[in-house]
């Protein structure tokens, strides 16, 4: 088997053994980097040079025995592009910010950067995290590792393209209605978005701060359950962060679900889903029933308001986010001005997406004082019945289920003409931004199609530990399936 | 003709003096090298998110203690979105809708007695950066030191009648922010901005006319300038049929007008929403008592205190305690030489003169209060005589002297040994024989004549009082002729 | 109620300079996007307190102690337009 397609905590176990070394699996990893690259495309900056320093650097830590504590010590890992690394380009997909380095660094890579990680690269995203496919990246979309004819997902498209294609072990994604949870469904991966609040959004460059999170993008359930404690905790620079005691997630990795009460809203099984996707979701309720969980349909109220509700607060935050992006301070400049408003206005319509321009607008215009009360106090208030909603079914259930999306992967160009119709392929995920609570996606089948179906689990606030134990234990059934078209590759004698 | 009233309300901006900014550890001292004092968070670096300092809070709450105002137990921040160079982050974090203290008044007086003007809210709200146009060349510069420093705004009611209501509001809202040590409000460093809310309408009507907001007023002169224009220019207006236009006006005071700034700047919608980065403030009952009870003795507590315990007029006691600067001075050289008449004598006659010829402000003495104790110290045992100890002090408030070297320096110890002084006054009587006469045939200004000529000689360096003294001795002693 | 005016004057407050073209289709797209969230009215949401916070911390505060340095150089190195001490944009006349 390709050393590359190992599980990170795997992979880590034989570094510590000195079965390998740090140096050795980075240079390995960067290989399948340039061999798969011009496939899949789920880079935007591969750090070949930094990342060898690094494994460098790490491995005499290693071996002075600092790390012996860390469990992903040495392992190679990708960060999507709108996580600030420092001396490393981060440019959210965008033209606005194709050329930043920042001089700083995100609180969560800090800690990766301290438990030993090593940093490949930045991964493709759809533009400042606005989008489901990575097709609104300003370098162009990344390929389904599954069919390449199809997208990966998004917005964190280009991480979950990394982990499925084995370019990455691991990679950090983020989350404000869906964009980890969608595309590691479409790749067949894991990905958990925490509690809001559990991670640092410092040096997160901000989409909607009220529901952006980070969270871990693995090939399985231990891998991401690790990475969320390694990086989880307050941080005094983010006031919105939680002081967390119940951290140690890696100690929900436990194969029991007796007893546990699963509720499936019955909204996430309504017509428009696919039927296979419904199948599968099927298949994997007779599984956990099978391992003594009480699964049941319910009524969620309120669930079918959380798309418009969503989109307003999501818009609106964004609207005012990104207002920084001015063209004076740093970022995208225009090539000539005649004054300031013109270098205002010229370098934000040149610097920013159609997708992130209309976005933009969208936000102003329910900010605007015609509109506040009608639309954005009304989202508010949605919000808040939504999060009431939740909490009522948290009294009868111990985490909700239901799938990913509601189909697989669509192909590229597919959901380009219609923003209705692109915006809707997030239903199944964004109420559960609304109301901050802990989600993932994992693997439970395959379509005909050759492409992979993703379930989401839902958790109560601070859920995580429920959610990652049923997880682990339909995986334990279920199983990681690597994409075929790695088992097909071609190319690579030449390389090894 | 008809009668107008001008209707005036104001809105001052006051920087705190937190030591770090309001959402980040930068410091906030004022003349730091340009972009020095500030970081990712205070600059709008994309990723950066606000974490609010405790000491502003509490300033603010202090502030609307000492202003009367409720304290708004739950309260929020807003975000103000607009572009400037100035504002980094193209928003400013504020309050809109739940400010920290609202309903408070503040009492002046003014020559028609007592008045109270009414306070409608307190909110903390982040500085801009400041924008250097260069004269020469096709730029502006913007240093973001002060971007993030916390600011107060404090609105108040449409109360106030007239130029010297307003001066008077400012004074007490400076004096009472002085004591409490929450700004040090230097109108000349920023630290106390003003803008005026002006409108006019016929007096006896009930409803407030098109009110203006005039910006820019950088001393107390040119709000009494540009208060006196505004209404003599909205009054014209309204006599020649022309309705008034809201609008936001810039002062020029070199040229004593004010000019319309841009009109699309007045119909900005600040599409203002609630900030998610920051989480609410609860102000518990506790907590507002924990910083009522850490008020320092503010002015009005301390004009009682100077006349009950150092016997000090009401009038006086008000003079000193009108700039926190001074009533400090006040009280440590008192404490120092125990002399308090002397000493508000001293502070209400030349300190007051000097500040104004030099247009200082209290906060800018440089002396100590030693040296004034000194030098009050020298005049009482008669080292030096009261105009000395005038020029003296003259030198100490310039120049910052000590008044020990000073004099020695310079030689203006007066001369203590009467048998010099006694020659010398013979010398003089011996000199002006006519005046003498003069004097005997009952013209008593040919001894005042006498004693100047005696000071002349002396160079200044005697007592009047023992040159009286002796004059009058000698001269009544019939030896002489 | 969506006028293509009215994107062009949001467009001009959010500084965002539009073609003919794009205003057109910002239009449409709105005009699409506002009948979707018109479905929020079907929701009865009287007496419910708008929620942006979704948890219920409160008072998160820091101590005035002075910890940043000077970092000008670093700070700026992303600056388009940069003279000596400052970054600049062209003359603003107030």
């Amino acid at each position: 088997m390709d050393i590359t397609a190992m599980p990170a905590l795997t992979l880590a176990r034989m570094i510590k053994e000195k079965k390998i070394s740090a140096v050795e699996i980075t240079k390995e990893q960067l290989k399948m980097i340039k061999l798969r690259e011009p496939l899949y495309h789920a880079y935007i900056t591969v750090a070949e040079e930094e990342a060898l320093a690094q494994a460098k650097e790490i491995q005499m830590r290693i071996d002075a025995g600092e790390l012996a504590d860390s469990p992903l010590a040495g392992v190679p890992m990708a960060v999507k592009d709108n996580i600030c690394t420092k001396d490393i380009k981060t440019t959210c997909a965008s033209k606005m910010l194709s050329d930043f380095v920042p001089s700083y660094d995100a609180t969560v890579m800090e800690r990766l950067k301290q438990a030993g990680a090593i940093i490949l690269g930045k991964t493709n995203m759809d533009e400042f995290a606005m989008g489901g496919t990575t097709e609104k990246s300003y370098f162009g979309p990344s390929g389904n590792p599954w069919n390449t004819t199809h997208v990966p997902g998004g917005s964190s498209g280009g991480s979950a393209c990394a982990v499925a294609a084995e370019e990455a072990f691991y990679a950090l994604g983020t989350d404000t209605g869906g964009s980890i949870r969608q595309p590691s469904g479409y790749c067949g991966i894991t990905g958990i978005k925490p509690t809001y609040g559990t991670l640092s959004r410092y040096g997160l460059i901000a989409y909607a701060s009220s529901l952006d999170q980070i969270g871990p993008m693995g090939r399985n359930v231990s891998d991401c359950a690790v990475i969320l404690e390694i990086i989880a905790g307050h941080d005094p620079k983010d006031s919105t962060s939680l002081n967390r005691q119940d951290k140690d997630f890696g100690n929900a990795l436990v194969g029991d679900v007796k007893g546990m009460r699963i509720g499936i809203p019955k909204a996430y099984l309504r017509e428009s889903i696919d039927h296979e996707v419904y199948e599968s979701i099927l298949n994997a309720v007779k599984i956990f029933e099978k391992k003594g969980a009480i699964v049941e349909e319910f009524d969620l109220e309120t669930i079918e308001y959380a798309l418009p509700a969503y989109y307003v607060i999501a818009c609106a935050e964004a609207s005012s986010n990104l207002a920084r992006f001015d063209g004076v301070k740093y970022g995208y400049q225009t090539m000539q001005f005649e004054d300031l408003q013109d270098l205002y206005q010229k370098s934000r319509r040149e610097g920013f997406g159609s997708e992130v321009k209309r976005r933009i607008m969208i936000g102003s215009l329910v900010l605007s004082s015609d509109y506040y009360e009608k639309y954005y106090k009304k989202a508010l208030k949605v919000r808040s019945l939504i999060k009431q909603s939740f909490l009522k079914a948290f009294d009868q259930y111990d985490l909700l289920l239901g799938p990913t999306s509601p189909r697989t992967a669509p192909k590229l160009g597919e959901n380009a003409k219609e923003i209705l119709k692109a915006y809707q392929s997030d239903m199944n995920t964004v109420s559960v931004n609304l109301a901050g609570l802990p989600a993932l996606s994992l693997p439970c089948g395959m379509a005909k199609n050759g492409l992979p179906i993703g379930l989401q689990l839902i958790g109560k606030h601070f859920g995580e530990k429920d959610i990652i134990r049923a997880a682990y234990s339909l995986e334990q059934t279920v199983g990681y399936v690597r994409p075929t078209t790695l088992l097909n590759e071609v190319g690579k004698e030449d390389l090894l | 003709m008809k009668t107008y009233e001008t209707v005036i309300g104001l809105e001052v901006h006051v920087e705190l003096s937190t030591k770090t900014k309001i959402f980040c550890s930068c410091s906030t001292e004022f003349g730091g090298e340009p972009n020095t004092q500030c970081c990712p968070v205070c600059t709008g670096m994309p990723g950066t998110l606000p974490v609010l300092n405790k000491q502003a809070v509490e300033y603010a709450i202090a502030a609307g203690l000492a202003l009367h105002c409720e304290i708004t137990r739950y309260c929020k921040f807003d975000r103000k979105n607009y572009f400037y160079p100035d504002l980094p982050k193209a928003y400013q974090i504020s309050q809109l809708y739940l400010p920290i203290c609202r309903n408070g008044y503040v009492t002046i007086r003014s020559k028609n007695g007592k008045k109270t003007i009414g306070i409608h809210e307190i909110h903390m709200e982040e500085d801009a950066g400041k924008l250097i146009h260069a004269d020469a060349g096709d730029c502006t510069w913007i240093d973001f030191n002060r971007c993030g420093v916390p600011l107060i705004e404090i609105v108040s009611k449409p109360d106030m009648r007239s130029t010297e209501e307003v001066i008077a509001y400012l004074e007490e809202l400076k004096r009472t922010f002085q004591y409490l040590g929450i700004s040090d409000c230097k109108m000349q460093e920023g630290s106390f901005r003003v803008d005026i809310n002006l409108s006019v309408r016929e007096a006896g009507a009930k409803e407030l006319g098109v009110r203006t907001e005039m910006k820019n007023l950088n001393s107390f002169k040119a709000i009494a300038r540009a208060i006196e224009s505004e209404s003599k220019r909205q009054i014209s207006l309204l006599e020649n049929g022309v309705q008034i236009i809201q609008e936001t006006r810039r002062w020029d005071d070199s040229k004593e007008i004010s000019i319309a700034m841009r009109s699309k700047e007045d119909v900005r919608d600040y599409r203002y929403f609630p900030e998610p980065d920051i989480p609410p403030l609860c102000i518990h009952e506790e907590w507002i008592s924990e910083i009522r009870n850490r008020q320092p003795e503010l002015a009005n507590e301390k004009v009682e205190r100077y006349q009950k315990q150092f016997g000090i007029p009401a009038y006086d006691a008000a003079i000193l305690t009108s700039d926190k600067y001074l009533a400090e001075i006040f009280e440590d050289t008192v404490a120092l030489c125990g002399k308090p008449k002397e000493v508000s004598n001293w502070i209400m006659v030349e300190v007051m003169r000097l500040l104004k010829e030099y247009e200082m402000e209290a906060a800018q003495i440089r002396f100590t209060p030693m040296q004034l104790a000194n030098l009050i110290a020298m005049l009482d045992s008669g080292k030096i005589n009261r105009p000395v100890a005038k020029e003296v002090f003259e030198q100490i408030f310039k120049e910052n002297v000590d008044p020990e070297e000073y004099v020695a320096l310079h030689g203006l110890g007066m001369v203590s040994d009467d048998s010099v002084l006694r020659s010398v006054i013979e010398k003089i009587i011996h000199d002006n024989k006519q005046s003498v006469s003069d004097y005997r045939s009952g013209k008593a200004k040919a001894f005042g004549f006498l004693v100047g000529q005696t000071m002349k000689e002396m160079k200044g360096k005697a007592d009047p009082t023992k040159v009286n003294k002796i004059l009058k001795e000698l001269l009544d002693q019939k030896e002489y002729t | 109620m969506i006028t293509k005016e009215m994107i062009r004057r949001m467009a001009n407050s959010i500084k965002l300079a539009v073609t003919e073209e794009e205003e057109q289709k910002l239009a449409e797209d709105l005009k699409i996007f506002i009948n979707y969230i018109d479905t929020m009215d079907k929701l009865d949401t009287s007496g419910v307190e708008p929620m942006t916070h979704v948890h219920n911390i409160e008072n998160v505060l820091r101590e005035d102690v002075v910890t940043n340095q000077n970092n000008r150089e670093a700070l700026f190195r992303n600056a388009p337009m940069r003279q000596d001490q400052f970054i600049i944009v062209p003359k603003i006349i107030e």
